[in-house]
Order: structure tokens, then sequence, then C-alpha cells
């Protein structure tokens, strides 16, 4: 059961969620609906080392492709290989089974503090 | 889109149903228009399983009237005008210009021996029936009458496997629509108004579309729906056409492309010995070979194709560019049409396209790209 209310968020439509020493992230459910049903995720490499604001991945449907971009800086220690096959997973449970990446954060507690807290978000997409 | 910008858009007669059933509506050609209703990828798989229909009423409608309207249609287009030899017939051509460049494409119905019906594309509407009256004047047909009646018309597609069964509930007087041929057209009388039912349509599927006087598109609309046909957006249209390997006029084909070029030479009437419009280029393109030609593409991975890519061939080196391009659920692949040098549009050939994740390996093949209940009649 995904408890994106204790997520952080970007205004980029990322969300991040604490996971050990990992953050997990995916897009938000806004992000989602906007997207239309997505038939594609080019996730990158595990162990590629990423700065806070870089596109790490993009998502397509046949309509629109959207950039990622990473909330943390960190490295790429997991991907969600569930959505080669199923990248509508995105679409179904944004949240949860949706998840895209896990990075290892090289400067969690600095970088934490710029993203958005739920309310902050969802006031900034105005729901 | 903020409501100042959609308050300039027009509005098809069916505009409320669709904003009734929570349709997402994007702009199109001028036009406020559905995208998707339930979503896209459910809406192309209700066409190629069941039945769904789409609103065109943003589409034109011009008759033309005349005891010589047969031989000014034979002149103004390059196609097979001669195939209306009796009313209740229909051909797929093109408008071109003098320089065999595409101004549209369309179809032709014959109502009666004087009596024609042309569908043509709602971006381009305005400028055909201004080049239509103009080509009149200049070939000398006078007496030929040219009158855009598209306000006048709704017109709606309903296509699928099941799209027979639907007509033949929902539509008065004729019980069985599955032993009409394809690209015919049906004159009927419903509250006391002229309806044609005509056997076209832009998805590979089998089917009709339905032309009928705006205040009645409700009417049918609310039928069609209640018969259990899906509601379908521009979005599944796209996917759904581009999968048949139909070409989208303003996309794969525009003034500076030849009906050659676009893969048409099929709807062409070579053999026909009048001077038609843009004669010259099509058969000097027929005989020498064209500058480019329309390919279908297919690449083994799920991500769309888009169009604007560059097509490479083996070595790297730009052949060409993709026209249209999409994701084709029935094959869970890209696919494209792409405009390419000729030694390259051959079946089997491999091909690359530049995305924007890098080059996607892709293969050359000959559309449509899925079996549909109209490939496999």
């Amino acid at each position: 059961m995904a408890n994106e209310s204790s997520y952080l968020y970007t205004e980029s439509h990322e969300w991040v969620e604490a996971a050990g020493d990992a953050r997990r992230v995916g897009i938000t459910d806004h992000a989602q609906q906007l997207m239309g049903d997505i038939v594609f995720a080019d996730l990158p490499a595990v162990g590629r080392v990423v700065k806070k604001g870089e596109e790490i991945l993009s998502i397509e449907s046949p309509k629109a492709a959207a950039s990622v971009y990473a909330p943390l800086s960190g490295e790429v220690v997991e991907v969600n290989g569930d959505l080669a096959g199923a990248p509508d997973t995105i679409n179904k449970s944004p949240y949860a089974d949706g998840w895209l990446v896990k990075i290892r954060p090289s400067a969690a507690d600095a970088e934490s503090a710029t993203l958005k807290s739920a309310t902050a978000y969802k006031e900034f997409v105005g729901e | 889109m903020g409501e100042a910008a959609a308050a300039n858009l027009l509005r098809t007669p069916l505009h409320g149903q669709h904003v009734a059933l929570g349709a997402r509506m994007t702009p199109f050609g001028g036009w406020d228009m559905p995208l998707s209703y339930e979503g896209q990828l459910a809406e192309h798989d209700a066409v190629r399983g069941r039945v769904g229909m789409f609103d065109v009423s943003h589409m034109g409608q011009v008759r033309l009237r005349g005891e010589r309207a047969a031989a000014f249609l034979d002149q103004l287009t390059p196609g097979k005008i001669g195939r209306l030899s009796e009313d209740g017939r229909s051909v797929y051509t093109q408008l071109c210009a003098d320089d065999g460049g595409m101004l549209d494409d369309l179809i032709i119905s014959r109502l009666g021996p004087a009596e024609f019906f042309a569908v043509v594309n709602a971006s381009t509407r305005e400028g055909d029936v201004r080049w239509m009256r103009a080509a009149a004047e200049r070939l000398g047909y006078h007496d030929v009458s040219i009158g855009d009646e598209s306000a006048h018309w709704a017109m709606i597609a309903v296509q699928g496997p099941a799209a027979f069964d639907v007509l033949s509930v929902v539509l008065p007087g004729r019980a069985n629509w599955a032993a009409t041929p394809s690209f015919t057209v049906h004159p009927f009388v419903y509250r006391g108004q002229a309806h044609l039912l005509s056997r076209t349509g832009y998805t590979g599927e089998v089917g009709g579309e339905l032309l009928c006087p705006a205040e009645l598109a409700d009417h049918w609309w609310e039928r069609f729906l209640a018969a259990g046909v899906a509601p379908c957006g521009l979005a599944a249209r796209d996917s759904l056409r581009l999968e048949a390997g139909y070409c989208l006029y303003g996309n794969d084909c525009d003034p500076s492309v030849s009906p050659v070029e676009a893969g048409l030479s099929w709807s062409v009437d070579w053999a026909k010995p009048v001077e038609f419009l843009g004669r010259a280029r099509l058969h000097r393109e027929k005989a020498e070979g064209a500058a480019r030609l329309l390919a279908g593409l297919r690449t083994g991975g799920r991500r769309p194709l888009r169009h604007g890519e560059d097509v490479l061939d083996a070595a790297g080196a730009p052949v060409g560019v993709v026209t249209s391009g999409g994701y084709s659920p029935g094959l869970q692949a890209g696919i494209a049409l792409a405009s390419v040098a000729p030694a390259n549009a051959v079946p089997g050939m491999e091909l690359g396209v530049k995305t924007r994740g890098g080059v996607v390996p892709a293969q050359v093949v000959r559309p449509p790209f899925v079996a549909t209940s109209l490939s496999k009649k």
C-alpha cells in the first residue's frame, strides 16, 4: 500500500520515497494522467551516477514523450524491470508498482530540503 | 488550454456529447475535438475487437451537380472516376495542384448521373472548395455547381468487426449491411431528412460512416451509445489508421508530395486519356520513378516512433524522415510511415530511426501493419 502523503515531490512531478539507504523515484498520479496511456519507459543503466535535475529517463505514450529528472544526486542502484513488459503499470499504480528507479543519494539531507511535501505539491498542481 | 483559447475553436454538433462523456478535448485543425474518453488503448482495442465510433463531423462535404460533373471530376482528380458508372459507388482520390502536389485527399460518391458528393478533410475544406470552383471556371465547366454543405452535415464513423450488427439494429430499413460492398454509399430518409451511410472508414476495420443532418447528430450518437458502441477519440483514430497504413493529409502528404510519392499510385487512373490536373508529374514519376516513397517501418521495441525523426540506412546515412510515427497496440512495437529514397523503400530492408533514445533498428514492411477485419476480407 503506497503512502504517498509521506513522499517528497518535485515541481517536475517526480516523487521520492525513502527505501533504506536508497530513495525510490516515480512520477505522480497527476503526471501519469497528463501522459495518457504509457507504452514505453526508457530506463537508465544501473550504476549510472546522476545529478539532481538531470534527465534520467523518458516515458512515452502514443502522443507524448516526457523526461523524468533526477530529484536527487546519486547513483542508480536499481530499476523497475517489470516496466519493460508492462509500462502501463505506471498508469495503474504510479505510487507503488509503477516506481521507476532507486537512487542512492550522495547529498540526501541538503537536497531533500528543496523538495515539496505532499501538501505543498498538491497546492502546486492545484488539486 | 485556457478557456479564452478554447472559445475560438469550432465545435461539432456532438461537442456536448463529448463533454458529457468526460472526454479529454484537444484542438485539431481549428476544432475542439475529443482526444480520448476512456483511454486511447482501450478505444483502439474496442475498434479492433468489437465496434467503436468517432465524431468526424469536422470533415467537409461538397456536392457537385451538373450534366458534366463526372467529366469535371475526371479532369479535376487523378482518380478512377470511371468507376462511378452507377449511383451509390464511391472512389478514393486526391485533389492535385497543376504541379501534381496534393492539396487534399477525398472520397467522391455518385448520388445520381449528374450529382456527386465529396467528403474532404477539415483543415483543407475552404481551400478545396475555392480550388474546385477555380478549376471549374478555368477548365470551362461553368455549368457544374459546387456547393459546400459542411455546416449542414454531422458525420459519425462506426467501425469494427461488429459494426454491421450495430448498423443493422440502429439504422432503419436495411437489415444486412454486411452484404453491401465497401466503397458504396446508401441514401435513406429518416424523420423526413436525407441521410447517407457510406461504406467507408479510416481504421482498417469494416463499418460505415453515417452522414446525418446536424440536428439529428445527438439522436444517432445516443442510439449508437445505447447499442454498446464505444466512443473513441482522435488518439485512437490515429493509431488505428497508422496500423492500417493509411496516410494522413498534413503529415504524410502535403502540397509538395505527389500521390505517387505518397504510395497512392493504386488510386490513380493511369489509362484515362484526359489531361487531369497534375498529370505530367504523375506520369513522369510512374515512368522514371519518384524522388521518394512512403514506406512502412516496424521496430522490435515498444518505443513509439515520432513524426520528424530521421531514417538512416545500415551505414547510418540519412535516407528519409518519419512522416507518421506511433505505437502499434497490435504489435506492441513502434511503427511509422516514412518518406524515404526509393532504393530504401524495399520490404525486408533493415533501416534505423534516430529517436531521442538513440538509433532504433527498423524493418521496411508493406502496410497494413496488422491484420484487420478489412484486410482479412
